[in-house]
């Protein structure tokens, strides 16, 4: 921790990086740019810290869209567990339903059906019969 | 005391069977409606209360749904917050690399001298990391 104190101390009061522009015939074999100690040093750590930052990027990017990814998965984990549980109810419910509904229609069936079947077609002959009297007369 | 006299009311019922039995099949006919919709009124109420168990049902799936969202929502911020707090600090601790790297190449253009006595070394080093050619 001292160290890097110590080290950003010694950036900030570093020679700021400087260049010049070297015409022909100045102290140069060719007309260029010239860069002090501090911009050549810039200039050298630059791929490093472009590959750094790069990575860096990657790697935050692809961490942002699998966290979007997850939250995605997890909606469609919860809508399936919900229809599932809609699903379920309703065929409880309609189940509930046809058991009450086939409780009630066996309460009204007769379990005696062939004294009821005699029963329905004597009433049938006795009730004509007695029309037949009826508009006869 | 009332004192029915049966025989009066057979003779009666003799006369007018054709009024007593209209009107015994119209009752009949009016029970057996009133019976079946009773029953029908049974299955009504039967399917009305399934339907009123299946909306309950369903409003506390959704309710539930709701909040398990809503929660994944929250954990998916928290998350995206976590990221995001890591990244600027690996962004901090990057400079600071970078920093010492520069100081560290200063040091050495320093000590090695590579301005003045070493300066095929620096040459190298910028032919290494920029292809370009030098020239002395």
């Amino acid at each position: 921790m001292f160290l890097k104190a110590l080290l950003f101390s010694f950036t900030a009061y570093a020679t700021p990086p400087q260049f010049t522009i070297l015409g022909e015939d100045e102290p140069a074999p060719f007309e260029g740019v010239l860069f002090n100690k501090r911009g050549i040093a810039e200039l050298l750590v630059l791929p490093e810290e472009y590959r750094l930052e790069c990575d860096l990027e990657v790697e935050y990017r692809i961490d942002v869209q699998a966290t979007e990814f997850q939250l995605e998965r997890q909606n469609f984990q919860i809508r399936l567990d919900a229809l599932v549980q809609e699903y379920d109810l309703r065929v409880d419910q309609k189940d509930i339903e046809i058991t009450a509904l086939q409780e009630a229609l066996l309460a009204q069936a007769p379990n005696n059906k062939w004294w009821w079947f005699v029963g329905g077609v004597a009433a049938g002959i006795g009730v004509t019969y007695v029309a037949y009297r009826g508009f006869s007369e | 005391m009332l004192k029915i006299d049966w025989l009066k009311v057979l003779g009666l019922a003799k006369k007018n069977w054709k009024e007593i039995t209209i009107i015994v099949l119209l009752l009949t006919v009016i029970g057996k409606m009133h019976y079946d919709y009773r029953q029908l009124e049974t299955a009504y109420e039967t399917s009305q209360e399934s339907l009123q168990n299946q909306i309950e049902g369903l409003q506390d799936i959704h309710a539930e749904e709701l909040q398990r969202k809503e929660q994944a929502l929250q954990n998916y911020r928290e998350a995206l917050d976590l990221l995001e707090r890591e990244y600027e600090k690996e962004r901090g601790e990057i400079k600071i690399v970078v920093d010492e790297r520069i100081v560290e190449i200063e040091t050495i253009i320093d000590n090695r001298k590579q301005f003045t006595e070493n300066k095929q070394e620096l040459a190298d080093k910028i032919e290494d990391e920029f292809g370009f050619q030098y020239v002395p």
